[in-house]
Parts: C-alpha cells; sequence; structure tokens
C-alpha cells in the first residue's frame, strides 16, 4: 500500500505541476517518475520493482485499450481518402527520415528501422486531449487528425508485430502479421454487428458496462496471446471493437476513471525505468526531435492543403501531429525486452517522447499557426479593384457564416471584399470571383487598401474579438457601421464600448430555441 | 522490468477474475441474482473449484485498494451536519447492538456444544456485518442518500472500532512476541489517540488545507481526481501508522473532500474505480473459501446463519425502535445487518494462529460468511417488498416503533428543464427559462460556471456518467437542452433522450456535427452561426444597411 501511496503523490505533483505550467500531464508524470528513482538511488531506498512492473502492465493494456476505444473509424466518414493520404505519407516519409538520420548516425539497420518507427507515429493521448481542451474534436482538422492517429495506431500495431518477430525470418512475421489481421477482423465483426445489437438488447448498467468492456479487453488479449501476439495488439483491437457509438459513450465515464488512475501509475513507472542516456545520445536525441517537427509540420500542412483542408487547418494538424506516440514507447518496450534493442536506445526514444509531448502545447499555440500562415505564398489576384468600391461591404473573416453573408450581400446588390488570411480560403473566393485580400483584419494597411472608410458596413467574425478593436478606431470618426459577431458576454459588452454593433449569436440562439418550445413544448 | 509473456502472472488473474465476474453478473441477472453474490460464486469457480488462482500479494493490494476507496466514497458523502446527527446514534446503537449479539451469538455457539473459547469466537464472528457488502448493495439500490443508509454506516464504523479494539488485544495475546499489559495499553492508547488526531486533521484539512487547491484545480478533473486519491491513501497510511484499519482512514479522508463544493462530482469519478477493485475483492473472498470442511461444520453453520439473518437484526430493529426512529427505518438497518463481516474472517484466522481455536472453527465462520452474505444481499436489495409484506401483516407493531416516517429530505425532479453545459449560450437559456417560471437545473463541471444563476438548481457534474442522468432526473424532464461544444457528449445525450423519449435541444456547433445529431432524432438544433445570420440582418435592417 506505501508502494501506491508513493506513486500516487508523485502522480499529485505531476498533475499539479502539468497545471501550473499548461503543459501536458505524461511528460511531467515521466519526469517526475525519474526524480523519484534518482531520490530513491541517492537515499538508498528499494524501489519495488515488483509493483512499477505490476503498474507497467495494468497501465500497458490500459492505455492501448482506451487508445483503441476512442478512436471511432465514423469519425472518418466523408474524410477516409484525405486521412488515408495525410496519414499514409506522414508515416511513411517521417519513418524512412527517422531511419534515414538514424543510419547517417551510424545506428545499425535494426536499431534505425525501431527508430524510424518510433518517430513516424503521433500520440493518440496527448491530440485527443489537446482537442477536447480546445474544443477542436469537431473541427475539420479535429476529424483529420483523429483519422490520422486511427490509422498510424492501426500501421504500429502492425509494425511492432513485424518487428518482434522479426528474428525468427521475414516468413514468421508475415504470418504473425496475419494473424494480427485477422484478429483485427474478428474486432471489426465484433464492432459492427456484435457491440449494436448487445446495445439494443440487454439494459445494462455502469458496472456491467464496464465488467464487460474490460471482460472484451481480457478476452482479445487472451486471444492475442493464443495467437503468440504481443498483449497489447489484442487490447487495441478490444478497445476498437467497442469503439462504435454509443457503446464508446456508454463505457466513456466508467473506463475514464480507470484509465486516468493505471495511466498516471504506469508513465510514473516508466519514468522511473528511465536512465539518463550519455554524451552522444543526449545530441541525437536532440537531431531526431528538430527533424521529427520539421518534417512532420513541413508534410503535414502541404498535403492536408493539397487534399482540400484551409491553410490554418493544415498548419495546425501539422503542428498538432508533431510528436511521438506512446506506442513509440511500447514498440521501445518491447524491443528492449525482446533484446533487439538497448535500454540506453529506450531511454532515448523515451526522451525523444517526453520532449515533443512536452513542446506540443507549446508549437500548436495560435501565435505560431498564424506565425507559419505568413509564411505562405500570398494570391494578389483577388485584390484587384478594391480600392474604387464605394458603398461596399467589407468582411473581416470569411468564418462559418460567410457563405451566407455573402449571399445576403449580393442579394441586395452591395458588393463585397473578404478579407482573410488563409490562403486556401482566398484561392477559393478567387475562384468565385469575389473580390478578396489575403491578410489580417486587423491590419490598417489591408483596412485602407479594402477602401473601409468608404464602405457602407464592415462585418467582423475573427475568431478574437478583440482584434476587431483596430477596424473600430479605423473606422471611429467614419459613418461605415461596423457589425461585430460576439458569443460572450463580455464580448458583447466590449464592442459595445467601443462603438460597435454586436451580432449577439448566443443570446440569438436562445431566443430561437425559447419561441421554438413555446410553440412546441409549452403545454 | 516485466515485460516477458511468462511474467504476465497479474494480468493473467486479473483476466481470469474479471471475464469470470462478468459471465456470472450476466447470468445472474437473468434469475435477479445481486451482483455481489455473483462475484463471490465467480471466486469459489476460480479458486476452490478450479484452482485456477491462488491469491498473492498483488490481489490482496487490490482489494485492499478497493476497501479504501469504497469507504473513502462513504466518507463523500457525509458532511459535518450529517455526522453530527449521526454520531449519538452510532455511539448508543453501535454499542448495544456489540454487546448484545455479542453475549447472545457467545451463547448460542456455547449451546451448540462449542468450548467457551470458541464460542467467544464465532460470538465475535456474528457480531460484526460487513461494511464492504452493504454498502456496495445499498449503493446499487442508489439509497446512500437514505436516512437508513447513514444509520447503517454509522453502527458498521462504531463496529470498525470495536474490532481494531479486539484485534490489538488478539495481537497482543498470540504474535509472534506476546504483549505484556502495559505494551497493550501503549496499543490502545495508539489507536484512539491516533483516531481523535486523524479526526482532527480531517476537521483542519476540510476547513484550511484543501479548499484552496481543489478550488484552483476544479477545472482539471483529472488534477483533481489524482489529488482526491492521493489524499486518501496519505491519510490512510498515517491511520496505519497509529494501527488503525484502512477503513478508518479512508473514511476520515472522505470526510475532508466531502466539505468540498466538488465531493459529488468526485464521488462519481471515483465510483467506476472503487467498483473495479471491489469486484475484484470479492472474487477474491471466493477464492479464499475452504470448501474441504464444509461438509463436517454445515449444521453448526445453519443455526448461526439463522442467528446472524434473523436475531441480529432484530436486535437493532428493537434498539432503534426504542430510540424513536420509524419502523421503516428500523427495518431497513436491520436488515442490512443481517451478514457476518470480512473482519470476522481476520479475527478468526488470527484466533487459529494463536491456537484458541482450531481450523474447524475458521471454515466454520467462512460457511457462515458466504450463507449469510449471499442470503443478505437477497434481502437487502429487495428489503422495500420486504418491507411491505411485514407491514401488511402488522408483525412489526409489535416492536412499538414510531408509525411516523422520519423527516428525510429527498430530492425527486419531475418535469424540469435541464440545461447542460454554463457557457454564454447555456446560462443564456438558463435566464430565459427561470424568466418564464420554468424549474430550471443547471449543469456544469465548473463549480465557477455554475455561480450567479438566480433560482434554477445546479449541479456539478459530468452527464457522461450513468449516475449523473440519473440523479438529474433525464426521464422525467420536460426538455434537455445541452449548450456543450463536445461532439461524444452531446450524442450521448441525445442517444439517452431519444431511449428515455424526452425532447432535446442540442448545440449544433457545426455544420459537421449537424448530420449525426439528427440521426440520433434530436428534437431541436440550436446553431449560433446560422440564428447569428438571421440576427445579423435584422440588425442591418434596422440600421439601414438593408431595405426593408
Amino acid at each position: 500500500m506505501s508502494g501506491v501511496c508513493i506513486l500516487l503523490i508523485a502522480a499529485a505533483v505531476a498533475f499539479g505541476l502539468a497545471k501550473l505550467l499548461r503543459l501536458p500531464s505524461i511528460p511531467l508524470l515521466m519526469l517526475v517518475g525519474a526524480v523519484l528513482h534518482e531520490l530513491a538511488n541517492i537515499w538508498e531506498v528499494e524501489v519495488p520493482e515488483d509493483l512499477l512492473g505490476e503498474m507497467m502492465e495494468i497501465g500497458l493494456a490500459m492505455l492501448v485499450f482506451t487508445a483503441g476505444v476512442d478512436l471511432s473509424p465514423r469519425r472518418m466518414l466523408g474524410r477516409t481518402r484525405a486521412i488515408i493520404t495525410v496519414a499514409t505519407v506522414q508515416f511513411c516519409i517521417l519513418g524512412l527520415a527517422g531511419g534515414i538520420t538514424a543510419w547517417a548516425l551510424g545506428y545499425d539497420l535494426t536499431t534505425a528501422l525501431y527508430l524510424g518507427c518510433a518517430l513516424s507515429a503521433s500520440s493518440t493521448l496527448v491530440v485527443v486531449r489537446h482537442l477536447q481542451r480546445r474544443r477542436q474534436m469537431f473541427e475539420p482538422f479535429g476529424r483529420l487528425v483523429l483519422g490520422v492517429l486511427l490509422v498510424q495506431d492501426l500501421c504500429i500495431i502492425l509494425i511492432m508485430v513485424a518487428l518482434l518477430k522479426a528474428p525468427g525470418g521475414a516468413l514468421e512475421s508475415f504470418f504473425a502479421v496475419t494473424r494480427a489481421i485477422g484478429l483485427g477482423c474478428v474486432a471489426i465483426g465484433i464492432h459492427r454487428w456484435f457491440v449494436p445489437w448487445i446495445t439494443r438488447r440487454l439494459k445494462l448498467d455502469d458496472e456491467e458496462l464496464m465488467l464487460g468492456a474490460l471482460g472484451i479487453l481480457f478476452i482479445f488479449s487472451g486471444f492475442a496471446y493464443l495467437l503468440k501476439l504481443p498483449f497489447l495488439v489484442g487490447a487495441f483491437f478490444a478497445g476498437f471493437s467497442i469503439s462504435a457509438f454509443p457503446m464508446n459513450g456508454l463505457v466513456r465515464g466508467m473506463l475514464g476513471s480507470l484509465s486516468s488512475f493505471f495511466l498516471a501509475l504506469f508513465f510514473i513507472a516508466v519514468g522511473a525505468s528511465l536512465t539518463l542516456p550519455q554524451g552522444d545520445m543526449l545530441w541525437h536525441s536532440l537531431i531526431f526531435i528538430v527533424v521529427l517537427i520539421i518534417v512532420t509540420v513541413g508534410l503535414v500542412s502541404t498535403i492536408s492543403e493539397i487534399v482540400g483542408y484551409s491553410t490554418r487547418a493544415s498548419i495546425e494538424s501539422g503542428l498538432l501531429l508533431s510528436q511521438t506516440s506512446e506506442f513509440s514507447l511500447l514498440l521501445a518496450l518491447s524491443g528492449m525486452a525482446s533484446g533487439q534493442i538497448s535500454s540506453d536506445l529506450f531511454s532515448m526514444i523515451a526522451i525523444i517522447t517526453v520532449s515533443t509531448m512536452t513542446l506540443t502545447p507549446l508549437i500548436s499555440r495560435e501565435k505560431i499557426a498564424w506565425g507559419l500562415m505568413k509564411l505562405h505564398p500570398r494570391y494578389r489576384r483577388g485584390e484587384v479593384d478594391c480600392e474604387n468600391l464605394h458603398g461596399h461591404a467589407v468582411l473581416l473573416g470569411y468564418g462559418r457564416a460567410g457563405r451566407q453573408t455573402l449571399q445576403a450581400f449580393k442579394e441586395h446588390g452591395i458588393p463585397t471584399i473578404v478579407i482573410d488570411d488563409d490562403a486556401a480560403v482566398i484561392r477559393a473566393l478567387i475562384e468565385n470571383g469575389i473580390h478578396c485580400i489575403q491578410g489580417e483584419g486587423s491590419n490598417k494597411r489591408l483596412l485602407a487598401r479594402a477602401n473601409c472608410r468608404e464602405a457602407k458596413v464592415v462585418i467582423c467574425s475573427m475568431r478574437r474579438t478583440r482584434d476587431s478593436k483596430t477596424a473600430l478606431d479605423y473606422l471611429r470618426k467614419y459613418p461605415t457601421k461596423v457589425f461585430i459577431r460576439t458569443f460572450e458576454p463580455a464580448e458583447t459588452e466590449f464592442v459595445s464600448a467601443s462603438g460597435g454593433i454586436p451580432i449577439e449569436t448566443a443570446q440569438a440562439s436562445a431566443h430561437t430555441m425559447i419561441e421554438w418550445l413555446d410553440v412546441n413544448l409549452r403545454k | 522490468m516485466k515485460m516477458a509473456a511468462d511474467d504476465y502472472q497479474l494480468l493473467l488473474h486479473l483476466g481470469f477474475i474479471v471475464i469470470t465476474a462478468a459471465t456470472f453478473a450476466f447470468l445472474g441477472k437473468l434469475i435477479r441474482m445481486p451482483t455481489i453474490v455473483g462475484y463471490i460464486l465467480a471466486g469459489v469457480v476460480l479458486g476452490p473449484l478450479l484452482k485456477l488462482i491462488e491469491i498473492d500479494d498483488s490481489l490482496d493490494l487490490i482489494s485492499e485498494l478497493g476497501i479504501a476507496l469504497l469507504l473513502f466514497l462513504v466518507g463523500l458523502e457525509l458532511s459535518f451536519e450529517k455526522i453530527k446527527d449521526l454520531g449519538r446514534v452510532a455511539l448508543i446503537l453501535g454499542g448495544c447492538q456489540v454487546l448484545l449479539t455479542a453475549i447472545g451469538g457467545t451463547l448460542v455457539a456455547y449451546s451448540m456444544g462449542f468450548g467457551f473459547i470458541e464460542a467467544i469466537f464465532l460470538g465475535g464472528t456474528v457480531t460484526f456485518s460487513s461494511t464492504v457488502v452493504v454498502i456496495k448493495l445499498l449503493d446499487q439500490k442508489g439509497v446512500m442518500n437514505r436516512l437508513y443508509a447513514r444509520i447503517s454506516v454509522a453502527l458498521f464504523l462504531a463496529q470498525d472500532i470495536v474490532v481494531i479494539g479486539a484485534l490489538t488485544v488478539l495481537t497482543g495475546f498470540g504474535g509472534s512476541e506476546p504483549l505484556t499489559p502495559m505494551e497493550m495499553a501503549i496499543n490502545f492508547s495508539q489507536a484512539f489517540g491516533g483516531m481523535a488526531l486523524l479526526l482532527t486533521l480531517a476537521l483542519i484539512a476540510a476547513r484550511y488545507l484543501l479548499p484552496k487547491p481543489f478550488a484552483w484545480a476544479a477545472r482539471s478533473p483529472d488534477t483533481v481526481f489524482i489529488w482526491a486519491l492521493c489524499w486518501c491513501f496519505l491519510v490512510v497510511m498515517l491511520a496505519h501508522q497509529f494501527h488503525l484499519s484502512v477503513e478508518i482512514g479512508a473514511f476520515l479522508a472522505g470526510i475532508a473532500i466531502a466539505q468540498l463544493p466538488i465531493h459529488e462530482d468526485l464521488h462519481r469519478r471515483l465510483h467506476p474505480l472503487m467498483a473495479f477493485f471491489i469486484a475484484v475483492f470479492l472474487v477474491t473472498l471466493g477464492i479464499k473459501m475452504d470448501l474441504s470442511s464444509f461438509s463436517r461444520v454445515w449444521p453448526a453453520a445453519l443455526g448461526l446463519s439463522a442467528f446472524v439473518l434473523l436475531i441480529k437484526p432484530l436486535i437493532v430493529f428493537n434498539i432503534l425502535a426504542r430510540i424513536r426512529f420509524s419502523e421503516y427505518t428500523a427495518f431497513q438497518t436491520a436488515v442490512a445487518t443481517g451478514q457476518v463481516s470480512e473482519f470476522a474472517f481476520i479475527l478468526l484466522a488470527l484466533g487459529a494462529t494463536t491456537g484458541l481455536i482450531g481450523a474447524d472453527i475458521v471454515a466454520l465462520g467462512g460457511l457462515v460468511g458466504i450463507i449469510t452474505i449471499a442470503l443478505s444481499s437477497y434481502l437487502i436489495i429487495h428489503s422495500e417488498a420486504l418491507y411491505r409484506l411485514f407491514a401488511r401483516t402488522g408483525v412489526l407493531r409489535i416492536f412499538r416503533a414510531k408509525q411516523e416516517d422520519d423527516v428525510e429530505t429527498l430530492l425527486h425532479r419531475k418535469a424540469h428543464s435541464i440545461v447542460i453545459g454554463m457557457n454564454a449560450l447555456g446560462r443564456e437559456i438558463v435566464q430565459q427559462l427561470t424568466e418564464r417560471g420554468e424549474r430550471v437545473l443547471a449543469i456544469d463541471t465548473d463549480p465557477n460556471k455554475l455561480e450567479g444563476l438566480g433560482t434554477a438548481d445546479i449541479l456539478i457534474g459530468n452527464v457522461e456518467y450513468q449516475s449523473v442522468v440519473e440523479e438529474i432526473g433525464l426521464r422525467e424532464a420536460k426538455i434537455v437542452v445541452s449548450a456543450l461544444q463536445i461532439e461524444d457528449t452531446n450524442h450521448m445525450l441525445a442517444y439517452r433522450c431519444r431511449s428515455a423519449g424526452v425532447p432535446c435541444a442540442i448545440h449544433a456547433f457545426d455544420v459537421s456535427v449537424v448530420d449525426d445529431l439528427l440521426d440520433l432524432d434530436t428534437t431541436y438544433l440550436m446553431m449560433p452561426a446560422a440564428d447569428g445570420v438571421v440576427q445579423q440582418r435584422k440588425l442591418m435592417q434596422q440600421e439601414g444597411v438593408f431595405e426593408r
């Protein structure tokens, strides 16, 4: 009990630090675990290896299982081609870049393969939590990223099987992968037919759902064991098999607590088992981190835009995917356990994982995405004649309601100019023959270029309401009316105080809903 | 580091336990068997029958974690006011019940032909009830907020204190080095002084130590969750230093957190973890059963089981009736006491170690445990029907218990409007609904967002949990409104509303979520972006931008 207590104290410290520093908890849990191990060495306290080992066992199973539950293929609907293109290109090119870098740094072929694979996948846990925190799961790029993660996780699971069986020859690897695919097919069958049937037929309470879900985890893990596959393969497919709606939603609450507990202890245990790599390996870690970030951001941004996503969404996808996965750790753990890689290499992969996961919230900030958007080539064709317009409308930010707003102005015969910083949006507007200027709506030079002072109306739909302050100041003494979309009451107050006319979307929506309620449900 | 497949011993054990427990729970559902009985039977199959699992330190640790969490959750439901109410009851009921049952049990055992020392041990065995089993069942029934559930908890904790005393004495008699009376006195004072110290610590922590950090972390559920667990096990470790049980430490830790506004949400988050660990604990109880001696001891087991199932509840019923609790409360509490505690097994094991009793007495205690836990599970689950049956016959009146119901505030929500997610949209809807005189329940996971909502009821919680869905009375709501921008939660809400036939209005914050919500038969989609366009058009007409 005291061992668990110490692990929990360490986890509590890590979570506190994560909240304080606004960093993901996983790297901090591992760091605190490493510190705990060092303290135990200094004070010559015996580390409870058995407890750490057991926490890693259960934690591994929960980690892979919950990753599977989170990755419902339904999210990929309508975007399958784009997702598979982005995922495949990123996985292959990044893996290749990692492998070549490792080879250039003097590692042997097996180690280079492990490093390449470890670098090629991104972290489902970090990305999903990041998207949830920023309420971006539903956004097109959020769905793209989740789809990419599902494909990558599948790839890395199969590669892990192949690599582990590699010492037995290519044929053994092939048969092992075939068996894993077979188990995957069983999971698809359960996902499509059995789980929906059981959800319809049985009304299970929370506890029965949890036991049922965990039962499936252990049954799949057992099958994986019988098929001579790593039990993690079974755990992942078990999670996938219950990822169909509504089962995934029904079990999420119950499994959430279990996974929070075991994952916290798991990452502390992983941290405690790390040894600090010496000399060259630290430099190598740094090189791999740089390669990973540059290749991922560049590659994913480019491919995503090619398959039809906006520039901003593409860049955000690239930034968000630029870390290694918890599956990289599993791969390294399995490689180390089978004797294919050294404990130093495992520690190096762990350090790359910790570092890139820690960097994720820092490099996926809006500021960085905007900075990178400025590096995108500009399209100027839409700017022709903008300065000569009078009595027109200017849209600062195309936003979600851009199409309807343009339509409304068109109906009233009011010419319109759109100012937006997204190159892909501008490209689409140019194709539709709409006046547009690429850049930020808070830039006075662009406001002048759109001849805002001669405009009849300016509508701001920019992401941050405070960006509209420039436009309000710029047009303060002019008759142009400035409408600004707001959601929160504080934004409305700010707009009114600054002389703009707020379009209170939340209030409008609430009002419409109450009207509907009056008509349909009042009785 | 253990990574080879052969080393996954704990996972293998857990796999067997979970799969067998799930199978028995599902089969049990068909014949309305309480899950607790299913778990113990699963353990009997895995242990004594198939010999697939032997209990090791890891499974013991998981069981201990489960017990700690269970009591922590019990503590989490007790505000200081509730504790004040129950202190007197615990003292009177606990004192009288333990004394009378122990004497009665000893006499019964003695009359069955057991020796005096053996009879004392068996008397002790039948005296204590199982905190874990009863709380698990009451929780399963969803009655933990009822008065009789709180009285039961108070009684069991009073029993725990007596058990600690008994264990201290026994350890003193029969450890590897028997204690002198002076050492025993020191142990006693350590235990009771420790309890006083922990109680003081809980009070100070509840008032000064915990509120600020937990308020700071309130918006980070994972942080609050881990901090609460950390607090629980810290206090448990501290209790251990004073030779106090895991139960008492965890219970006091729970009481300290119960005074914080987030205690209800925390309770829901911890519940699944506890349910898992307790399931493992109950299966291990079954695994530990020694069936080989049962054939020799069954007649005595039946006699003692009858005492536990009939006489012990009668004693409790009588005491409660005399201290003016209603017939209903006294009956329900009495039914809850009709089994022996897992502590009894420890007590008997210690007795056997010291040589005071033989192995047959330990086996007898085990069999009484199986019989009474199994039967009382049915009785507790069906206690309402049982009460109606007894009340109809009028047999309970001979105890002259109060016929009027005890004063209990039971919240039953009906025909109310539920609004989930207190962002600008949610708050606006709450405001507009309350202005129209609707009964509104506002829900959010962040306590800060629930401030300043006027006459609306508020609840801190996450609607992803079934327990929250039950608590908010979703099935009897007039309408459920979700202003959340969390797609998965909105899908689940739409699904639950469709299943319950309750209309729902869901925030469709993006075009990409509309199709799925329509597939789920969402009654109304709130689309601020589109509503904003309509509003924009109106404003432009007002301002003369568009001609009318």
